[in-house]
């Protein structure tokens, strides 16, 4: 669309140049597969010779069929499908909506403060999913939920008016958890928009519909697909939320299936063997919606928008829409952070959990906070969270652009499949990964000794959130045309050199957030954790899950509460070193 | 005279059981000592275990205070299926896994058909006989389920008191029941597979909200967020001890799932692993378990657990019918799971 016209005896230079990239790009190719081949398909051939296995673990002996029919064969699966399908979908709208009001507002438009508000709009990732599910379950139980009593009271309701623990419930509260994801994905597409395009149009006569429509959409669209094929896939996958506000009301989707084969099964054994089967199913589907994106964004050059013509983004003015917008990201705080956090900060403030009532009002504590605050574990446990989310935001940054860089830009052999291999683990249980991982590193022991450690705990990290590493590098990578690194190759520059001094400036927005995503998520995550916990290797999260499952809900909420004021830490002084550093754009 | 005869029989027979437990005694603690001169050796003892770390190194500051040379590391897994998951990956792997692992009967039976189980002669070791399920296991503790109620919103006179009083319409939608059916499971060996059904069948017409495990539900229960609830002792504790206002309710028949110390056969340290579970059997190791967990071990005299159950009937499945009981509680998690009535 704006890319520049090749000069006709150019074209010569550029053909050499690319055949040239390509041979260049066929070690680093080479290198990269491996690489991938260590992290991504040996945790994948596990997977699929576990369900074949009758034992269900992958070193069993044997070969059956059986797990396939258990899975698909049960006569409830496909109105589980039914449900996940609603929920994901539901989910995954709902955060893309939002995402992309959020994405539009702070990146394009001249709203003040927009610094500020990057940060706040990713402080919902700081609350583990467990406990923003507690604490809707708080606010809008049908019985006892703060709001729904508020709101009784106030309008002489007979009943409840929310329900939390239905699909609706479910998709708001899930949705409201992935729209940082969805935010993080779009915000660099957004942020890379070349404002003369909509001058353009508006200068045409386009009004603010065909604008959207003509223009901005189609430039989004291999972001937009590509956060929705990512949320899509992990609403199917995800089990926190579904899990503790699905099960009360009877709402059961593949994810709390898959937890019930691994955790419940009255058998004394996780069922492996049906969890894979039943994840080939997500791969199916995960490979699908690939080729789908793929299909959909094949024509790459129509999505270029950053060329070798300069461009500053012109801020869209907001005018008197812009106490609308204010309003709008407050209700968006207000329901993502404050409401959440207000539960917890209550929950942590008592000694057994209970509603908000005056009456409770007499049996504050800070016993909770003393309790966390003074428990010699969680020094530990704060320096390993902090080792294993630096260590895999790293690699999964540096890992998802060569990746990028390798694919989209040098076009080597095997392209596909690298960019393929990337996405997969997405579809891979995190237990099933878990799983891997502990006969890998077992077997690894006499030369490579981190089975039990916190590095098994980073290697998990990185296999499981390269695809949105990959996915997000990717997104950006498309919108740059690759005319500027060629005339930096034409005029005799080195690769490595046009990588550090022109690729990563430009995508550097798109690697930032792809770190603090990671490093979000790893402070956080739980089910890999767990799964890899040894003598010397416990986590905040895993602190917490002690701490939860050992029925002290009023702890974890302290626990919680911590963790969140830790996360804002960590953001601001991400904010700040990148700010120093010139790395990013000012608000 | 023949009082008098009585009288030396009864005397000569107190002796006898006076002997009897002097030497167990004797014999338990000249194992135990003979075990802890060989675990100290051996480094340290692995223990995989459900309890949370806060609980367990209680349990593991009274064992060594008794043993003070033997270092024993507790790593707690989630209970579930993972305790035994963790096991087979090792040994099958070839790592180091646990020296004693702490598990209820489901996990235990896998594992001896997997022959990753080692035998013990727990009698020979000094154990009271009862206490042994079999060469592969000595228990532990029990998990006992229990009824829970609020004490604020329910009146004591409308307290549930029995199974048949859960089925009560007032409690429609404000009962909470695990969604595993496994106290329902155990219930099943004294009431008969079809009664405990035709009982879920009608519970389900209450409307009853499903927890994903009886931790929050005792929480729900405190937080008025339910009136009642199907739960279990231990976990209706910690808000209990905090004064919430909930009381425990031990119906009739008591289901109790046995928990039991087991010693892999790949275990690094076994006598370190006998070490242990020996001790818990013992009334100083019995009673530091209970007094950490608060699940005891109710073949045990003087522990709490023993004197909540005595003279009650317990519903439970011997060990080696776990498999029967794992396709029951299946059959009844599908139950609750469909909400059916009919």
């Amino acid at each position: 669309m704006t890319a520049l016209p090749f000069a006709t005896d150019a074209a010569p230079l550029f053909a050499a140049a690319a055949r040239s990239r390509r041979r260049c790009g066929l070690v680093p190719a080479a290198a990269m597969g491996l690489l991938l081949g260590y992290l991504v398909v040996v945790p994948l051939i596990l997977m699929v010779v576990s369900s074949v296995r009758p034992g269900g673990f992958p070193l069993d002996p044997g070969f059956t069929l059986r797990h396939y029919a258990a899975a698909y064969g049960d006569p409830r699966f496909w109105s589980l499908v039914e449900t996940t399908l609603l929920f994901g979908l539901g989910s995954t709208v709902f955060a893309l909506l939002l995402g992309i009001g959020l994405a539009w507002l702070i990146e394009r438009s001249d709203l003040p403060g927009r610094g500020v508000l990057r940060g706040l709009v990713l402080l919902p990732m700081a609350t583990p999913p467990l406990l923003l599910a507690i604490a809707w379950a708080m606010l809008l139980s049908p019985r006892n939920g703060a709001i729904n009593r508020m709101l009784m009271d106030l309008f002489g309701l007979g009943t409840a008016p929310f329900n939390i623990y239905t699909v609706p419930g479910l998709i708001f509260v899930q949705g409201l958890a992935l729209v940082p994801t969805a935010y993080l994905f779009l915000a660099p597409a957004f942020a890379n928009m070349d404002p003369s395009l909509e001058e353009a149009a508006l200068t045409s006569g386009a009004g603010n519909w065909m604008l959207i429509r003509r223009v901005l959409l189609p430039i989004l669209r291999p972001a937009i697909l590509s956060a929705a094929v990512f949320l899509l896939i992990v609403t199917l996958v995800v089990f926190d939320i579904p899990g503790t506000l699905g099960t009360p009301g009877r709402i059961f989707v593949l994810s709390t299936r898959i937890y019930y084969l691994v955790s419940d099964s009255p058998t004394g054994m996780p069922l492996y063997g049906q969890v894979s089967a039943l994840a080939m199913l997500f791969l199916v589907l995960l490979l699908g919606l690939g080729w789908s994106y793929h299909h959909l964004t094949r024509a790459a050059q129509r999505y270029r928008t950053v060329t070798g013509k300069g461009f500053r983004p012109r801020p869209f003015p907001l005018g008197r829409g812009r106490s609308v917008a204010f309003a709008a990201l407050a209700l968006y705080f207000l329901l993502s952070v404050v409401a959440p956090l207000v539960m917890l900060g209550w929950t942590s403030l008592m000694p057994y959990q209970t509603g908000i009532t005056a009456a409770a009002l007499k049996l504050v504590t800070l016993a909770n906070h003393r309790d966390f605050l003074g428990n010699a574990r969680v020094i530990a446990a704060t320096e390993h969270s902090l080792v294993i989310a630096v260590a895999s935001a790293t690699a999964v940054a540096v890992l998802s652009l060569l990746l990028s860089w390798l694919t989209m830009r040098l076009k080597v052999p095997g392209t596909r499949l690298l960019d393929a291999l990337a996405f997969i683990p997405l579809a891979i249980p995190g237990v099933m990964i878990g799983v891997a991982l502990v006969y890998v590193y077992i077997a690894l022991n006499p030369i490579l000794p981190i089975y039990g450690s916190i590095w098994i705990i980073a290697v998990a990290y990185l296999t499981q959130y390269l695809p949105f590493g990959s996915r997000t590098t990717n997104g950006v990578m498309v919108q740059i045309h690759p005319e500027i690194e060629e005339a930096a190759l034409t005029s005799g520059a080195e690769r490595g050199r046009i990588l550090r001094r022109i690729t990563l400036p430009l995508v550097w927005p798109a690697v930032a957030a792809v770190w603090i995503w990671v490093a979000a998520h790893a402070l956080r995550e739980l089910s890999s954790a767990l799964m890899l916990q040894g003598r010397n290797n416990g986590v905040i999260p895993t602190l917490l899950w002690d701490y939860w499952s050992g029925g002290d809900p009023t702890r974890t909420a302290a626990g919680g509460l911590w963790l969140t004021v830790a996360l804002v830490l960590f953001l601001a002084l991400w904010q700040a070193v990148a700010r120093r550093a010139g790395l990013q754009r000012p608000s | 005279m023949r009082c008098k005869r009585w009288i030396v029989w009864g005397a000569a027979f107190a002796l006898g059981l006076f002997a009897a437990a002097a030497v167990r005694a004797a014999t338990i603690d000249d194992s135990l000592n003979k075990l802890a001169a060989e675990a100290a050796k051996a480094g340290s003892v692995i223990w995989y275990e459900s309890s949370p770390d806060d609980q367990a190194q209680k349990i593991v500051a009274a064992f060594n205070k008794r043993f003070p040379d033997v270092k024993l590391e507790h790593i707690r897994d989630t209970g579930g299926n993972s305790i035994g998951a963790r096991i087979v990956q090792e040994s099958q792997g070839g790592a180091r896994t646990a020296d004693i692992a702490t598990v209820g009967s489901s996990i235990m039976m896998p594992l001896i058909e997997r022959n990753l189980l080692a035998k013990v002669d727990w009698t020979g070791l000094g154990a009271a006989p009862k206490t042994v399920l079999s060469p592969y296991a000595i228990t532990c503790t029990a998990v006992v389920y229990v009824i829970v109620y609020n004490t604020e919103l329910v009146k004591e006179g409308d307290a549930p008191k029995n199974w048949a009083d859960l089925l009560n319409p007032r409690w429609s939608g404000k009962i909470g029941v695990w969604v595993r059916a496994e106290g329902q499971g155990a219930l099943s060996a004294v009431w008969g597979e079809d009664k405990v059904a035709d009982f879920i069948k009608k519970l389900n017409a209450n409307h009853p909200v499903l927890e994903k495990s009886t931790f929050p539900l005792a929480q729900q229960v405190a937080a008025g967020e339910l009136l009642v609830g199907l739960g279990i002792y231990h976990t209706a504790q910690p808000p209990l001890q905090r004064g919430a206002p909930i009381k425990v309710v031990i119906p009739e028949p008591a289901p109790v799932d046995m928990l039991s110390d087991v010693i892999p056969a790949q275990a690094k340290n076994p006598a370190g692993g006998q070490l242990v579970a020996l001790w818990l059997t013992t009334a100083e190791g019995a009673r530091a378990y209970e007094d950490a967990t608060s699940r005891g071990n109710p073949l045990i005299e003087g522990t709490k657990t023993e004197a909540l159950l005595r003279g009650r009937t317990l519903a439970q499945y011997p060990p080696e019918e776990a498999k029967r009981e794992a396709e029951v509680v299946e059959r009844f998690n599908k139950l609750l799971e469909s909400g059916a009535t009919q």
